[in-house]
């Protein structure tokens, strides 16, 4: 029976009368690389930001690594990294600044977090930005800094929110390439995103939410055989036409915009 | 027309983006004030060309430097508080070169300075016309030409303040700039009242820099100006041919900024290639734990970095230094040097406020990372404070040194001073931590608009600063009545120790508030 990293229980989310995130129980174990699904407005931020401590869920629990968070959140937090939304960087530090201080803020001596920093900045491909503000970064740059925050200590899980959203080529490729490392060296990794092609090929396991409710969860080949399409060929389901199925919503074009 | 109504629009938008109406009604109140700013300046333009421009003519001089210099530099400073359109922006549609450098005059023609300016024009032109009924017709022709130039002119500026603005360091060095100029009026009021000693500049040393001012003064526009209305017509010749070289050379300027924008210059940062990597180890300082040495040294860096609060801090011990120890006239209250430190301790304390009020502003995004952390958020905020008090240590350590070297105060009084200014500061910081949670506000440096604090954490360190006050008050008057000279020492160490447990309470208030208002604060301070 493999790790159970992250276990959520009865989560639910609500902001005043509008309930974000209902009874969402999800299961991740170690080493995968499990991609959260929906589309907008579904509940995948506010679900990553209860895991991760940025909000309070109105009722259930989490547990990461086998750990209550509510109840130990310090402990939790050293042992996750998180590339949130906002990518929450301190923009008026240089690059080479902010790693050596994240990297001291979970702990890190001094001569660790400084060559750790050298060593992410390199694999980053900042090394020549390094000394300018982050503040002066383009969104790219900003995307990898804040990734090399989130492994700075080491951590067990990692948590990104839309880690490719705004990210040219050469960047996600950088990106996949950590992640990839990082899964192969005993991690686990929970992201959202809306980059279907990018997640059908890195995750390993899925799941979607849609209007705050898990609608599906498991393995991609799981999820194949549980979805049927009508006229379909034959060849193995896109992630985009199970999504596409179990979410819904793909309208027929009106005759709107009649002079384009 | 369309531009017309562009300007209509932004302006109707600045006021739908007040989300509060007491700030949209106190806008409205600014808007009438300066309404009628405009027409009493108007009417005092009118008076003085009347009553004075007979017996005079420099006046005419004086006044048209008022209309160049509020004309030039007002547009640029209400810029740094509110952009409005930006012209590089305009380029890309499908229009003439002609047509957008046309449009770009225009758009100037409209601004609330150039209005201003013409409305004090028209103003003097009508004393003019009735105290010096032959001049009007030269004046009404000087002065369409000065609109013209002023116009021209003032686009120059614009189109030069957009290009510092470019760069995130160019926005900030600005809005400090600004800041500064801000500053001016109050230290030529310090000047005026006797209190900076201004003698020495009337020296013959300083003569040759007098001469050259001269020289510039007589050329520069108003003073041509004046002098292309009030002298013959053999006498106009010279200024206006000077004037007419201004304006060309100004328009050859602005055609030539211009069209590098309509021809698609792009103002964009820089980068430079380092060389080697090298990566310093973090600050360490001693007693503290990693965690807390990388805030403190994160704090102080922020600090370094932000130019505004470094004016807002620096700026009242300069002007302290000059009144308290260059004055001309003697201020009564320094007859006393220990009123001196004490006073330099008092402003000092009191200036905390600026750095601590609103603690989590200039991290904005970065507030998240604080929540990421395994770090409660009390000890957080006790990082920040204790940054805060070493920086605000450090600023009253250099400035107290300096003064018991200048002057001669007992060791007792410095002693007592040095504690009470620990307790304000204690309370001071201690009191921003909550005014931090209650009243976040996101700081945008490179903007002058942008206040370091909320208005509510200003109207809330009254109820901070009132009490310290007052009890600070007691303990003066006790002592100067019953020549009690041992109890601001006392006071001062009992005040320190109380001020303590004070900060305690209030930081576990502040993080109690925090940890129950996270999603409110982060979305104060996040985009």
């Amino acid at each position: 029976m493999a790790e159970i990293i992250l276990e959520t229980t009865s989560l639910r989310r609500t902001f005043g009368p509008l309930v974000a995130v209902d009874d969402l129980n999800l299961t991740v174990e170690k080493q995968q690389f499990y991609g959260f699904l929906g589309p907008n407005g579904a509940g995948k931020s506010t679900t990553i930001k209860m895991l991760t401590g940025l909000l309070r869920p109105t009722s259930g629990s989490i547990r990461i690594l086998g750990v209550d968070l509510e109840k130990n959140s310090v402990a939790v937090k050293s042992r996750i990294g998180v590339v949130p939304e906002g990518l929450a960087l301190f923009e008026r530090l240089t690059g080479a600044q902010l790693l050596n201080f994240v990297g001291r803020m979970y702990g890190l001596d001094r001569d660790t977090a400084a060559t750790r920093t050298a060593e992410l900045l390199e694999f980053m491909d900042l090394k020549d930005s390094a000394d300018k503000m982050v503040a002066d970064y383009s969104h790219g740059m900003k995307k990898k800094t804040a990734l090399a925050a989130a492994v700075i200590h080491g951590p067990a899980v990692l948590f990104l929110d839309e880690p490719f959203e705004g990210v040219d080529a050469i960047a996600a490729t950088t990106l996949k390439r950590l992640l990839q490392r990082f899964i192969s060296h005993g991690g686990t990794v929970f992201l959202t995103s809306h980059v279907l092609e990018v997640v059908e090929r890195l995750c390993t396991h899925i799941g979607i939410i849609r209007q705050g409710r898990l609608v599906a969860s498991g393995s991609l080949e799981e999820l194949r055989t549980g979805v049927k399409v009508a006229g379909h060929d034959g060849s193995p389901l896109t992630l985009e036409e199970i999504f596409l199925q179990i979410v819904g919503g793909q309208k027929q074009d009106a005759e709107v915009i009649s002079w384009l | 027309m369309l531009f017309l109504e562009l300007r209509w629009q932004l302006f109707r938008n600045s006021l739908l983006r007040r989300n509060r109406r007491s700030e949209l009604g106190l806008q409205w109140l600014g808007y009438v004030f300066t309404g009628f700013f405009v027409v009493a300046t108007s009417i005092g333009f009118f008076a003085a060309t009347y009553n004075l421009v007979r017996e005079e003519t420099f006046i005419l001089a004086l006044l048209l430097w008022a209309v160049f210099i509020t004309w030039q530099f007002m547009p640029v400073l209400f810029s740094g508080y509110s952009p409005g359109l930006d012209f590089k922006e305009v380029a890309r549609y499908p229009l003439s070169f002609r047509l957008y450098f046309s449009l770009n005059a225009a758009y100037g023609l409209f601004d609330p300075s150039a209005i201003t300016g013409i409305v004090w024009l028209a103003s003097i032109w009508l004393g003019i016309l009735l105290q010096r009924p032959e001049w009007a017709f030269s004046a009404a022709l000087v002065f369409l030409f000065f609109i013209a130039f002023n116009v021209i002119g003032n686009r120059i500026l614009v189109g030069l303040f957009d290009r510092f603005q470019s760069t995130r360091q160019g926005r900030e060095r600005v809005a400090v700039f600004l800041l500064l100029m801000a500053l001016l009026p109050q230290m030529l009021q310090f000047v005026a009242n006797g209190w900076i000693d201004t003698r020495s500049l009337q020296s013959h040393k300083w003569q040759g820099v007098r001469e050259v001012m001269v020289t510039v003064l007589k050329v520069s526009p108003p003073n041509l100006l004046s002098q292309a209305i009030t002298k013959d017509w053999a006498g106009k010749i010279v200024p206006i041919a000077i004037l007419m070289g201004y304006f060309l050379a100004a328009l050859l300027i602005l055609t030539r900024n211009l069209r590098r924008v309509y021809q698609g210059e792009v103002y964009a940062e820089s980068f430079t290639v380092q060389r080697e990597l090298r990566i310093k180890p973090g600050w360490k300082f001693p007693f503290l734990d990693e965690s807390v040495s990388a805030i403190v040294e994160k704090e102080v860096r922020y600090m370094r970095q932000n130019s505004r609060l470094l004016v807002q801090l620096v700026y009242p011990v300069i002007v302290f230094g000059f009144v308290a120890v260059g004055s001309a006239k003697r201020v009564p209250i320094f007859s006393n040097s220990g009123n001196v430190l004490a006073s330099f301790a008092g402003l000092m304390a009191l200036s905390a406020s600026n750095l601590s009020y609103n603690t989590f502003g200039m991290d904005r995004d970065g507030f998240a990372r604080w929540l990421l952390s395994p770090m409660s958020l009390r000890q957080v905020m006790l990082a920040k404070s204790l940054a805060q008090g070493l920086i605000m240590s450090g600023l009253y350590l250099v400035g107290a040194v300096a003064i018991t070297t200048l002057k001669h105060i007992p060791l007792t009084a410095v002693i007592g001073t040095t504690a009470g200014f620990l307790c304000v500061l204690i309370v001071q910081i201690g009191a921003g931590n909550v005014i931090s949670v209650y009243w976040p506000k996101k700081v945008e440096p490179a903007q002058m608009s942008s206040r370091m604090t909320s208005q509510a954490a200003g109207l809330a360190s009254l109820i901070v600063n009132l009490p310290l006050v007052a009890l600070i008050g007691l303990v003066v008057l006790a002592t100067w009545m019953w020549h009690l000279t041992w109890l601001p020492l006392v006071a001062g160490l009992v005040g320190f120790a109380a001020s303590l447990k004070l900060f305690s309470v209030l930081l576990n208030w502040a993080e109690r508030y925090a940890l129950e208002h996270l999603e409110d604060i982060a979305g104060k301070l996040t985009s």
